[in-house]
């Protein structure tokens, strides 16, 4: 039916000249907050979630000097309870779940597809102010009187007995669940429909699978969550009755709910960085990735197993053992896609031409630290395990190593790959590769300690403690200093690159995927030309399907070529 | 460089309808914009399927936790008033299909009439809605601190009161009789003697025993049996109608931003807006207000025909 | 308690079983890491960008390859899954010969009732190689009951009991936390499960188990009256006798009580229930939802009426109508005072103790 066509306007591109590029071709305040563009609003949510992490990080940091001994008065126990769920909701909320999409998933993904934007980009400026306005209502809850609920809002104590700003901060969060509504809606959408030609399915990278199996989360989980919460406020300020065990409700039901969300959210934040890992090693490795099949479907089983395991939250409750029983398996079940992942990421560089960057290290960082963090998560998927250890710090130090192992260090690494991409600069290599070692190092320092105080049996969310856990903690407080440095440093460098950074060709990494065809940074509308994708995801070299000669890539590198199986380096 | 300057213009249709379509600058065609619009609306429906959800989940829950209390308390719903509901969005949603299939045509000035009467039973909807509302409010059944249903049920019963030699309604009985009961004791209290330890213990509450003679003879407020077993009622009552008033709420806002949606539409049609040239935001509203007509058709009878 | 301490002591016969299943995943644990840490680190050595290896026909799939490291996770994953199910399932059902006690949580201390009648706050004294099983429930928000030695915990939920039982193997002195985030002072809940030998327990039980404790004359609470002998005045008080027989004397009104415990009740709705601890306390509380098949539905709620332990102290006696046991204890008149442990001077000073 249609008779419209792009291609007289690609050439009115090629009239322009070429440094005019998303950053620089308008420079006015209004034409950045009044954007469509992807890739300034990615800027714009990178700036935000940064704001976001380093105020959660504050509290962090107030919360490990305040357990440096067993009864600190450096805070009150209620200011104690108010920082460690402003950490909890605003480190959640504000930067784990927004992190890796919302910054680099809207930057890379329409590029990786060949598409000149998102589908809806109304729609994605949109989540960007739903998410600075649910920030500045969540800052303002907390500032101004503060939360002390914990970021998991039980009831009856959040919708009956807590005396604080609960109602404008579950809000808060409310609103942030729309902005990843519309992120995820616009993702799924942009994944369906806006491919380039050529570009299959099994032609994508593996970043826009995982971006693909957390939009299905987002759109699945996030309103129920939403909903839930809205119930509690509702409950709170009108005095509703639906959780109140004064007039027969069921506070459990409670739970039910949220972790239906919750616990999916945990894949909302790790299945992003695990599709940045997966991005990373096939670039540094230059080779595809190990069984693109089986981390792409591991990648969609980690989405649908993900909705059938909240109960394993609840154990220690009023949840009938046989319940207990199906989410223990089921949560057993949902390992194991996981642990496909980690060993197809190690055997890719099986044959491979491995360059240690910082982003590779990062992603090393990821490896080890999620690969604990994994593990760990079976101890308390697992019954008789759990109810010793649940709500201890060691379900604190085993979320952190997901959390700030997985999505963190995901985060950073992806940062640092697609860096020269959205600035169009190099960073300090070595600075990078410092920051990775000391995120690595310091973050070991912090969390490993704490899963032998949790097993001592150290309960989450103590403001005081028996003494004989200070030295655990003493420990902790000193890597978690070592890892502040480790997160600040790239604030440093990455803001000096911006303008005493060398200059990044088109594909400083000589990697495969379109969004390194584009210059850097790319055109406001990403593509000269739509591109046509003849070359397989990852097609480092041809691959040899019937067992004969590789041939070389298909991807149109820009200079030099990568690597082949080159004739110096035979077999001695 | 400007979107404007970018936007192609693609003219399809057939006969003498002729609809034009503009294209964004991201599509590479009319084809990939129209499915790239259905697949987000479908997505987004599902979005609200689960939102719904979680609040049919607590509905089945407590429906099957108090079963007599959902039965007795759904008796307050007005079923005449939710029956016709029923039928003034049912025809609002034939109407909005009509106006899809007219948009599609390009028949300007049948779309703005359609989208006003689906526009008109939407208001008639809310109108309705704000009786029924109103209604619930003014008797007490709005369930926030000051939700009495002895009083709803005193109001239900005066108006309910059978003909001379009919039977007794039997509507809602068990919390009638127990509010009955209940006004016929008083709330019971007296002075804990101090001697007998057993009542200082039951006084105190959690804490057994007393340390001071003060406290030993301290004023003991129990409410009357027949009084906590009606207040015991009423509490399953309130869970009843504050499921009604979230689910209906929620169904309400949807409704509302339904009718933003239309009069937006209807606007543009009015001023011949070069937006209205396309027929898909018709489409997609019409898809919403489906979705919506679809979640009050479940919601009528799992709340007004309990039995 | 100065030395670098590694593992809680096992103080229950739960916490050996579980320590073997923690140690096993542990090993586990420690070899997947190390192999994943040696693959990465042996690949990316030898085949970093430069070195001089054989690349020759990469392979980017293999089938079977997945599968050897698939199956094996798999298996292993489920070996741990039965293994520890199985310890779950064990702590999961109290043995009948448990002794039971009553814990009720409230912000911010937990308060416990022995069946003869002791009460104490914070503090639960029990006898050591026998099985013991906390019947739990809150009074405000929800609370959990975590003691890291015995390696378990279990929420106490308002409205609604739920248990965990131990064996408790080692005399000594264990700590109590509350594990589920209550508020304010949460992190000064808590208390002390004081395991004692036989011996000790039983002179404990007959000094009435009140001895001077914390500074400032602070004493757990002596009990000369059984729980059930406290239901049993409770019984009288609130004229349950009238509908309810709780002897042979049959009365017209109300079910008879005799031998009520742990028989099948069929309910108007047509249902089955056990009549347990959660059911007794339905009944006396809200008895419209447990309504018996041929009841007249006249019982009124005494919910609101009765706290959490003076139900308590009416199942016990429910528990014991029929079964022909005396009720034990002394007589009503003996009763020693106790601490107001409702003072915040009272809390505040506990909570000193507890840390220092």
């Amino acid at each position: 039916m249609s008779t419209a066509t792009l291609k007289d306007m690609g050439k009115s591109h090629d009239k322009v000249k070429e440094p005019l590029n998303y950053l620089n071709a308008t420079n006015t305040i209004k034409s950045w907050l009044f954007t469509v563009d992807h890739k300034r609003i990615a800027i714009m949510y990178l700036v935000a979630v940064s704001v976001a992490f380093l105020l959660g990080g504050l509290a962090a940091g107030m919360i490990r000097v305040e357990l440096t001994v067993p009864k600190g008065q450096f805070l009150t126990n209620d200011a104690y309870n108010k920082v460690f769920t402003a950490h909890g909701v605003i480190m959640i909320f504000f930067f784990l779940i927004p992190a890796v999409p919302a910054v680099l998933g809207n930057f890379v993904l329409p590029l990786m597809l060949g598409a000149r934007d998102l589908a809806f980009p109304r729609l994605n400026l949109l989540s960007f102010y739903v998410y600075s306005a649910a920030l500045v209502m969540g800052l303002a809850a907390i500032i101004g009187g503060g939360v002390d609920t914990g970021w998991t809002f039980y009831t009856p104590y959040s919708s009956v007995y807590s005396n604080s700003n609960v109602a404008l901060t579950i809000m808060a969060a409310f609103v942030a669940g729309f902005s990843s509504i519309f992120t995820g809606l616009n993702f799924i959408v942009t994944i369906h429909k806006m491919r380039a030609p050529g570009m299959t399915w099994f032609k994508m990278p593996l970043f826009a699978w995982a971006m693909y199996a957390t939009s299905v989360i987002i759109i699945l989980g996030t309103p129920v969550l939403a909903i839930t919460l809205a119930l509690v406020v509702v409950e709170r300020t009108l005095g509703f009755g639906i959780f109140s065990p004064e007039i027969g409700g069921d506070p459990v039901l409670f739970q039910h709910l949220f972790w239906f969300y919750s616990h999916p959210a945990v894949y909302i934040m790790v299945l992003p960085a695990m599709g940045v890992i997966n991005e990373i090693i096939a670039a540094n490795s230059k080779k595809r990735i190990f069984g693109y099949e089986f981390v792409a479907f591991s990648t969609m089983a980690i989405a649908v197993f993900g909705f059938i395991v909240w109960g394993h939250h609840m154990f220690a409750s009023s949840q009938s053992m046989y319940l207990g029983l199906v989410f223990s398996v089921l949560s057993f079940l949902v390992a194991v896609p996981s642990a496909v992942k980690i060993f197809n990421w190690a055997t890719t560089m099986y044959k491979g031409s491995v360059e240690l960057t910082s982003h590779m290290l990062y992603a090393f960082g990821f490896l080890g630290l999620f690969t604990i963090g994994g593990l760990t998560g079976l101890y308390l998927s697992s019954l008789a395990t759990d109810i010793h250890l649940t709500a201890t710090y060691f379900v604190v130090a085993h979320f952190h190593y997901v959390m700030v192992g997985g999505t963190a260090m995901g985060f950073l690494a992806g940062l640092h790959f697609w860096w020269p991409k959205m600035t169009g600069r190099m960073y300090n290599e070595i600075w990078g590769k410092v920051s990775a070692v000391l995120v690595f190092l310091g973050f070991n320092l912090t969390f490993l300690p704490q899963f032998v105080v949790g097993y001592l049996g150290m309960p989450r969310r103590y403001h005081f403690y028996p003494p004989e856990f200070q030295l655990w903690h003493v420990m902790s407080t000193g890597g978690a200093f070592v890892l502040g440095v480790g997160f600040l440093l790239p604030v440093f460098y990455l803001l000096h690159s911006l303008k005493y950074g060398e200059k990044a060709g088109n594909n400083p990494w000589r990697a495969v995927g379109l969004e390194w065809t584009t210059m850097s940074p790319p055109d406001t509308h990403n593509f000269h030309e739509l591109p046509v994708v003849t070359w397989e995801a990852y097609e480092y070299f041809q691959e040899s399907h019937h067992g004969g000669d590789v041939g070389p890539s298909r991807f149109p590198f820009d200079d030099e070529a990568v690597y082949t199986s080159s004739d110096e380096e035979v077999h001695v | 460089m400007s979107l404007k300057s970018m936007e192609n213009v693609a003219v399809v249709g057939s006969g003498h309808h002729m609809i034009e379509q503009k294209l964004s600058v991201q599509f590479e065609d009319l084809d990939q914009q129209n499915e790239s619009y259905i697949v987000g609306m479908w997505a987004f429906l599902v979005t609200e399927v689960m939102f719904f959800g979680a609040l049919f989940l607590a509905y089945t829950l407590y429906r099957t936790m108090y079963f007599n209390t959902y039965l007795e308390a759904h008796h307050f719903l007005d079923v005449k008033l939710g029956t016709l509901n029923t039928l003034v969005l049912l025809s609002s949603s034939l109407s909005a299909a009509l106006s899809v299939y007219y948009a599609q045509h390009g028949q300007r000035i049948k779309v703005a009439l359609l989208l006003a009467f689906t526009c008109i039973c939407a208001f008639g909807f809310m109108g309705i809605k704000y009786v029924e509302y109103t209604s619930k409010i003014n008797e007490g059944l709005l369930p926030d601190q000051n939700f009495n249903y002895a009083k709803a049920l005193t109001v239900f019963h005066e108006h309910h009161k059978p003909a001379a030699g009919a039977e007794e309604n039997p509507r809602a009985n068990v919390a009638w009789e127990q509010l009955q009961l209940a006004r016929k004791t008083n709330q019971v209290s007296f002075v804990a003697p101090k001697d007998d330890p057993n009542t200082a213990f039951v006084e105190s509450g959690f804490d057994n025993r007393v340390t001071s003679a003060a406290d030993a003879t301290a004023r003991v407020v129990v409410k009357s049996a027949a009084r906590e077993r009606f207040d015991i009622e009423a509490g399953k009552a309130k869970i009843f109608f504050s499921i009604y008033f979230c689910m209906t709420g929620l169904h309400g806002i949807h409704v509302i931003i339904g009718i933003i949606c239309m009069t937006t539409l209807i606007l543009m049609y009015l001023t011949k807006h070069p937006a209205a040239d396309d027929y898909m935001p018709i489409e997609m509203v019409g898809l919403y207000w489906h979705f919506v007509d679809i979640v009050w058709i479940f919601l009528f009878p799992l709340m007004y025909l309990i039995s | 308690m100065n030395e670098l301490q590694l593992a809680p002591i096992a103080a229950s016969e739960y916490a050996g079983e579980v320590d073997k299943l923690f140690w096993v995943m542990n090993a586990l644990t420690v070899v997947f890491t190390i192999i994943v840490i040696a693959l990465i680190a042996f690949l990316a050595a030898r085949y970093r960008k430069g070195s001089n290896v054989d690349r020759s026909n990469p392979t980017t799939h293999n089938t079977l390859l997945e599968m050897t490291w698939t199956l094996p996770a798999l298996v292993l994953g489920l070996g741990v899954f039965t293994w520890s199910s199985r310890l779950f399932a064990d702590v999961y059902q109290p043995p009948k010969n448990a002794r039971e006690i009553f814990v009720i949580g409230k912000q911010w201390m937990w308060h416990a009732q022995h069946s003869d009648g002791t009460r104490e706050n914070n503090e639960i004294h029990v006898p050591v190689n026998s099985p013991v099983k906390l019947s739990m429930i809150s009074q405000d928000v929800i609370h959990a009951f975590y003691v890291p030695e015995f390696r378990i915990q279990r929420h106490a939920e308002p409205g609604r009991y739920t248990n965990m039982w131990f064996t408790p193997t080692r005399v000594g002195k264990y700590r109590v936390y509350c594990n589920i985030y209550c508020g304010t002072q949460h992190s000064e809940m808590g208390g002390w499960v004081v395991v004692q030998s036989r011996e000790d327990f039983e002179k404990w039980q007959a000094g009435g188990g009140g001895r001077p404790f914390y500074p400032g004359g602070i004493s757990a609470t002596t009990g000369d009256i059984s729980l059930a002998q406290q239901g049993a005045t409770l019984f009288k008080k609130y004229q349950c006798a009238s509908c309810h027989a709780d002897g042979p004397k049959s009365s017209a009104k109300g079910a008879s009580l005799v031998g009520l415990y742990k028989s099948m009740r069929q309910l108007a709705d047509g249902s089955k229930v056990l009549a347990d601890e959660g059911y007794i306390r339905s009944a006396i509380l809200n008895p419209n939802d447990v309504r018996l098949a041929n009841s007249t539905g006249s019982m009124p709620a005494y919910r609101g009426s009765l706290s959490e332990s003076e139900v308590i102290a009416l199942i016990a006696y429910i528990k014991e109508i029929g079964t022909g046991k005396p009720l034990e204890g002394g007589s009503p008149d003996s009763v020693a005072p106790a601490a107001n442990t409702n003072s915040q001077q009272w809390r505040f000073m506990y909570g000193g103790e507890q840390y220092q």
